[in-house]
This record gives structure tokens, sequence and C-alpha cells, in this order.
């Protein structure tokens, strides 16, 4: 079920009208209830089930362990197993040995993290077993299945299982973050990836692949963060707290501060069980440290050169920049980092490494433009990508759009619905495009 | 609360006039997406249904049927109408009407999968109102990337065309022209047969199972409403009409004790003059043919079936008056247009 679609909306509706109609105290389990129905829609749920007994049944025995020392090898064991399942169902481990294929378990990357950080937290004696369905409610949450953000227990817990009283200006806020994702996502998007798409697919070379790198940040931005809008925007109307994802990291000046701000449930979670376990900054270890954190990340997205190559870039970048001590005032920086970052793009935006490596020895240097989008859809796309600039730099000062006065979400809501419905990049005569992130 | 309904109205007003003004009004460029909806503009008492694709849309002219035979009647036809298609809009007619008298063209029962495309699905349902039976139509017919809900709401669909508006669809966003005389598409011009296609063989000359079906379909619906159902085959120089294909037809209509007519053989006898008669090289017949066509049915229909002259009945022949005046007009309007830019630019047609 893709984020944008009509069943997908329409599971939505239910979803909130049946959580709005029951007792607070037992909103959360029609939440688990639905989780469960949405799994068993999409993928094979015994996985997920298999592999949240087993963490929850690890927690419970760290739990009950009185000697540290058994702990941490029950850890250990937990961890283990984790890893083994996601290197066998979704790196084709299993394949690799046997030769028949698995089918990938639906967001098995994002509730991985999230079992390994319950496991983990336990053990570090931050959070308590509290039984198995609240912790599979956690890991298992449908909107985050596809995109994310990982969820840790710890963080969600509070909303999750207890709704604080209705409130109005909640519903509202989510509905307009919902369809600020498919703006994102349709007018901006999915109208750049015939434009990337052509590029990669025809091989094209010269100055071009540099262009299409620059707009390919910009799309895998609107795209990914426009997923994350929809599941954040949903969450706000339950009035479920999860943690955020994007927070302007184009407007960074370094990478230091890119990496902060850009798919942060993933760089938090691995700041927080691999950086700092294995000695954070301490002198002399940060430089490896950084560099396993982003090799990790690099395969989290896929065993591949093109990832482990953009990790160990990154990684190397990072460092580099630490070393210096590189951190600018100046705002033509943000342009100088937003291009850099750019150009480690490049090894998502092609998928392998051969075909990177063609593009030297490319015969085509020109696109024709129009024959991809006429002249107006491409001036639909730049006040899009203007507008998309605009929000995030009234973000990035905590601005809201007062100027629109009191009848602010009436008109944004009717404004963002009526763009949507007449420039959007769906419907018969579109190529549908999946979420880049929903792959990994 | 109030700021909510009034904005809520605001919207729903938006999105229906914008709907308005992106679906295609099938009016002057492409006006074979009219015809299914003129059928509900018309009075409800034929004793004759035409079915099938442009060979009962483009060779049949009920005005002619009318005024010389005295029978009243409608074509259900629309581009590439599926046999499935047809059952459904035989369903829907018999929700307003019952005729005396179904002409089934068997034309589309070697359609195979090739055939089925969105965008004849869309001339098609359109303009059909909605009901059960459209929603049938959909699920029977969709291929992959139909949705129903782009049919419910056509905006999801045709949204892209606002950057393709002409003046058509700001000329016809309130009140559309009528386009067919009961769903006769009119053409006066001419192009002449150069070439006679001879079939090349093919691997399989079965219809395709699923067309039989639907044929089935038709015959017992027929039946259960006691309408007598006529298979026609319509002469045309292509694509090709194999001896296969009419054996399968005449065993079907001998096995159920069905008239099966095969126009072929009666084009000396209608006095089709190829050079003359047809506005695409042999496909489909102009007025002429359409005319001379009509005449040999309805001679056909007064020899076996007893209808009722509907000529005598006052409202209707006073109904057939009007639509016959218009039949002309247009007529007189498509001479002149061929005259001046020597080709059929518009249909013409009534504001």
């Amino acid at each position: 079920m893709n984020l944008i679609s009509f069943p997908f909306f329409l599971f939505l509706f239910l979803v909130f009208l049946s959580y709005y109609l029951i007792p607070i105290k037992n909103r959360w389990v029609i939440l688990l209830l639905f989780s469960v129905l949405f799994y068993c829609f999409q993928s094979n749920i015994l996985y997920l089930l298999g592999s949240s007994i087993l963490t929850y049944l690890f927690s419970v025995w760290i739990e009950k362990g009185t000697s540290q020392k058994q702990n941490k090898q029950k850890l250990i064991v937990g961890i283990f197993i984790h890893l083994f399942l996601l290197f066998t169902l979704k790196y084709d481990l299993y394949r690799y040995i046997t030769g028949a294929n698995l089918l990938v378990p639906l967001g098995i990357s994002y509730y991985t993290l999230s079992s390994l950080s319950y496991l983990i937290d336990v053990y570090q004696k931050k959070i308590k077993t509290n039984g198995f369905f609240r912790f599979f409610l956690c890991i298992s949450f449908f909107p985050t299945l596809i995109l994310g953000p990982i969820n840790r227990y710890q963080k969600v817990e509070k909303t999750l299982f207890s709704t604080p009283t209705f409130q109005r200006q909640k519903i509202v806020d989510g509905f307009l973050r919902i369809l600020y994702g498919i703006f994102k996502k349709l007018l901006i998007a999915n109208p750049l990836f015939l434009l990337i798409n052509y590029i990669v697919t025809e091989n094209i070379g010269g100055v071009i692949p540099i262009l299409g790198l620059l707009l390919y940040g910009i799309q895998i931005y609107a795209d990914f963060s426009g997923g994350i809008d929809i599941v954040l925007g949903f969450s706000t109307m339950l009035q479920i707290d999860l943690e955020e994802n994007f927070e302007t990291p184009y407007f960074s000046k370094n990478l230091t501060q890119f990496w902060n701000r850009w798919h942060m449930s993933l760089s938090h979670w691995l700041k927080d069980y691999v950086y700092r376990p294995l000695g954070g900054n301490q002198k002399g270890k940060w430089a490896r440290n950084i560099l396993i954190v982003f090799l990790l990340s690099g395969l989290w997205h896929g065993v591949s050169w093109n990832f482990l190559l953009w990790g160990l870039l990154s990684g190397i970048f990072l460092i580099l920049e630490k070393k210096c001590s590189y951190d600018p005032k100046k705002r033509i920086a943000i342009l100088g980092n937003y291009c850099f970052v750019c150009l480690l793009w490049i090894f998502f935006m092609y998928p392998n490494l051969e075909s990177i490596l063609s593009i030297f020895q490319a015969s085509k240097f020109t696109i024709p433009l129009f024959q991809i989008m006429s002249p107006m859809n491409y001036g639909i796309l730049c006040l899009s990508i203007l507008f998309l600039g605009f929000v995030d730099y009234q973000k990035f000062h905590q601005k809201k759009f007062s100027f629109l006065g009191r009848n602010r979400d009436y008109l944004l809501l009717i404004g963002f619905l009526l763009v949507i419905i007449l420039f959007g990049n769906y419907g018969f005569s579109f190529v549908k495009t999946d979420f880049i992130y929903s792959r990994f | 609360m109030k700021r909510f309904i009034l904005y809520f109205i605001l919207f729903i007003v938006l999105f229906l006039g914008l709907q308005r003004l992106v679906v295609p009004k099938y009016q002057e460029e492409l006006v074979e997406g009219a015809m299914t909806r003129e059928y509900y503009e018309d009075d409800k008492n034929h004793q004759i249904l035409f079915l099938g694709d442009c060979e009962v849309y483009s060779n049949y002219s009920p005005i002619t049927l009318f005024n010389e035979f005295g029978y009243t009647s409608y074509i259900r036809g629309n581009s590439q109408q599926l046999m499935s298609s047809s059952y459904h809009l035989l369903r829907e007619t018999l929700r307003y009407e019952t005729p005396n008298i179904v002409i089934l063209s068997v034309n589309a029962l070697r359609y195979g999968e090739e055939y089925e495309k969105e965008s004849y699905h869309r001339l098609l349902l359109d303009g059909m109102k909605n009901s059960s039976i459209k929603y049938d139509l959909i699920k029977e017919t969709k291929v992959e990337g139909e949705t129903f809900l782009s049919y419910l709401f056509p905006i999801f669909r045709y949204h892209s065309r606002i950057f393709q508006l002409t003046s058509e669809d700001f000329k016809y966003y309130f009140q559309k022209k009528q386009i067919t005389h009961n769903g006769y598409l009119m053409r006066v011009d001419t192009l002449p047969v150069t070439t006679i296609y001879r079939g090349t063989p093919l691997s399989n000359y079965e219809f395709p199972k699923e067309n039989m079906e639907y044929l089935e379909k038709i015959r017992k619906l027929c039946q259960e409403n006691d309408i007598e159902l006529i298979l026609i085959k319509t002469p045309s120089t292509y694509p090709y009409w194999y001896e296969e294909y009419d054996n399968q037809v005449k065993e079907y209509a001998y096995s159920n004790h069905l008239t099966y007519l095969n126009l072929y053989d009666k084009v000396e006898e209608m006095e089709i003059d190829y050079q003359l008669d047809t506005y695409d090289a042999g496909l489909h017949f102009n007025i002429k043919g359409a005319e001379k066509l009509t005449r040999y049915l309805g001679s056909y229909i007064q020899d076996h079936y007893l209808l009722e002259d509907m000529r005598r009945d006052e409202k209707t022949a006073k109904k057939y008056e009007e639509k016959t005046k218009y039949y002309e007009e247009m007529k007189e309007e498509q001479y002149l247009e061929l005259e001046k830019y020597g080709k059929i630019t518009m249909y013409g047609g009534k504001e």
C-alpha cells in the first residue's frame, strides 16, 4: 500500500474514526489491531511477530537476570539474532546460501532497529518491560513501517499509550502536514524523478549529471521528508508524538550540522547505540567511531558498493571537517554545503558503480527537456521548489504563516488540496513512483 | 463550526467547478465521447436498440429508419465497444425501457485484450450515469492504472488537462450541443476505397471465450425480457472478416435460434458504391451508405417482425419532425463545410 493511494487514505480515515470513538485507555489496542491488519495486507507478519516475541523474551530474561556479565551475553545473543535475521532476509544471505528467494518483510530495516533499541534500553535499565503487546505496537505502528521514523519505546510510550485530551488544533495541524507531505511528493519529487530518471537511464554525460545531482538533492529531500510528513501528520492527528526526521537539513553550513538534521531518527539511533558505546568523542577514538557509524549507515541502506562508498566518503569528509574545525559563519556556506552533500548523493542517484563510471563514456550530452515535461509543468515545479524553500526558511527562522490571519488553517487546507489535485503528478497519465526510502 | 461549513462549501464549489472545466467536453475535437451521455436526454420509447462499436454508430441512421419505416430506434454504440460493455449498456437500457428488438453488431466478438484500452473506456464511461451497472462495467473492463475513484471524480484523471484547455472547454462549460442523431454519428464526406484487403492467415480464429460468454449473457437478458435479438455484421473492407469468424457466429445463431444478418452478401442488393458511400476508404459508411444500409435493414424488419408504425403517433411524429430538421441542418452544414475546407472539421450540431 503506497502512502499516497486511495486505499491508504481510506485506511487512515477508518483508523482515525475508530481511534476517537473508543475510550482513551483502550486506544492503543485499536492501533495495535489496525497495525496488525495493515501488516497482514502487505506482508507476512510471521517474521515481525517472531522477531518481536524473541526481542521481548530476551528483554524479560535480561531484566530478570542479576549477573551483569550474563546479561551482557544475553544481549549479545539477542543482537546477533536480529542482525542474522536482517542479513538473511533483507541482504539476500538466504539467497546467497540456498539460491532461493525470500520475500523481504515490510519495514524490516526500521523494526529491527526499534527492536534493538528496546533490547539495549532494557539492558541499560532505561526502560522496563511493560507487556508484549505494548512493545509490539511500538515496533509495528503501521504508519512508520514504510519510511520510518525509527520508533524508540522510550520516546513514544508517553503519547502512544496515553493520549492527552482532544485538541482540535492538533488534528488540523496534522492534516495540514499530511497535505504538505503529499504536495512535496507529487509536485516536486515525482516530476524531478522524470528528469533524473532520464539522465540515469539514458546515460547522459557532460555537465548534465552535475545539474542532475543538484536536483536529486531536492528530489530525495522532497520524497523522503514528504513521506515522513504524511506519517508524522497522521500521528499528530492521533496526538502521538514521534521523533522528527528532518529539521531544515539544507540550511546547514557544514556536514556536522547536516547530519544532525537529516534522517535524524537513524542518526540519533546510531549515535546512541553505536557511536557512544564505542567511546564517542574520546580522544583517539572519535574518528574511528565516525567511520564505523557511517559505514553502518551505508550498510543499513543496502549491501552494495554504492552505499558502502557513500558511507565511507561521508565519514571521511566529516572527519576531515572536524579535524579542520570547519564551522563557517557566512550564509554562502549553506550553498557550498548543499552542493557538497549533493555530490555524495551520486551513490543514491545511480543504481551501481558501473553506471556512475559509465557517465565518462556517455555519448549523449543533452536532454530533451520539453519532451519529458511541458513548459507549464516546469513552471509549476519551480514554484513548488520555491515554496518548499520558503517553508523551510520560515521553519528555520521559527516563523509561521501569520500573514494569513485567523483563516490561516482553512485557506491553507483549501489551497493545498486544490493545488495537489490540479497540479499533482499522479493518476493514469503519470508514471507511478514509489518513495525512495521505501526500498531501504 | 459556521466558518468550517462555509469553507467546506467553498472547497466543494471550487472542486466541482474545476472538475467541470478539466473534463473533456467531446464537442468539437473528439466527439465520440458524447454518445453515452446523449442517450439519457432522449425519450425512452425505442422499439429497436442497436448495440456495438463504430459499425453501428457510423452505419445506421435511426432518423431514416423512422421516416421511411416508422420505427423508433437508438444506437448505444461507442468506439471499440467491447462485448462486456454492450452487455452492461443493455442492462442499463432495460432500467429505462424495453425495446422490441436488439440489433447487436458481432464485430466486437473478435476483440482480444489488445482492444482493452483506457482511452476507449473513457469515451464510453465518461458520459455514463453513476450506478451499480457503471460500477460493474468499470470492474470488468478496467485495465491497470484505472481506478473507480477517477470515474467518480474525473478530475483525478483529467487534472493535467489544466494546461491543455482550449476554447472548447470554456464554450461548452455550461451547456453541450447534441452531436448524434439517436446515437448515429453523421459524416457526409467521401474517401473512396482504393484497396481491397485480403485477410492474412491467423494462428487462431476462435473468438475469445469471454466475448462468447457476454454474447450468451446478452442473449439470455433479451430472452428474459422478451426481446428479439438480431446479430448483424456490417460490410467493411477492413479489418478482414474471416469466414472462420462468420461460421462461429452462424453456428451460435443457429443453435440459439437467432437471426444473423451478414450484410456482406447484400452489398449489391443495397446498391452500395464503395467509391461514394464510405468516408474512410471502406471501414465506415458515410451518410449515403448509412441510409442505404438502414433502408435494407428497415425493410428486413418490416418483412419479418411486427412493429407498430410510430409515425401514426402524433407525439412521436412531432418529436421526429424536429429530429429530422436537425438531421437535415447538420447534413447541410457538413456539406457546406466540405465545400469550404475540403474536409469535415466540425460536426455541426445544435447548441
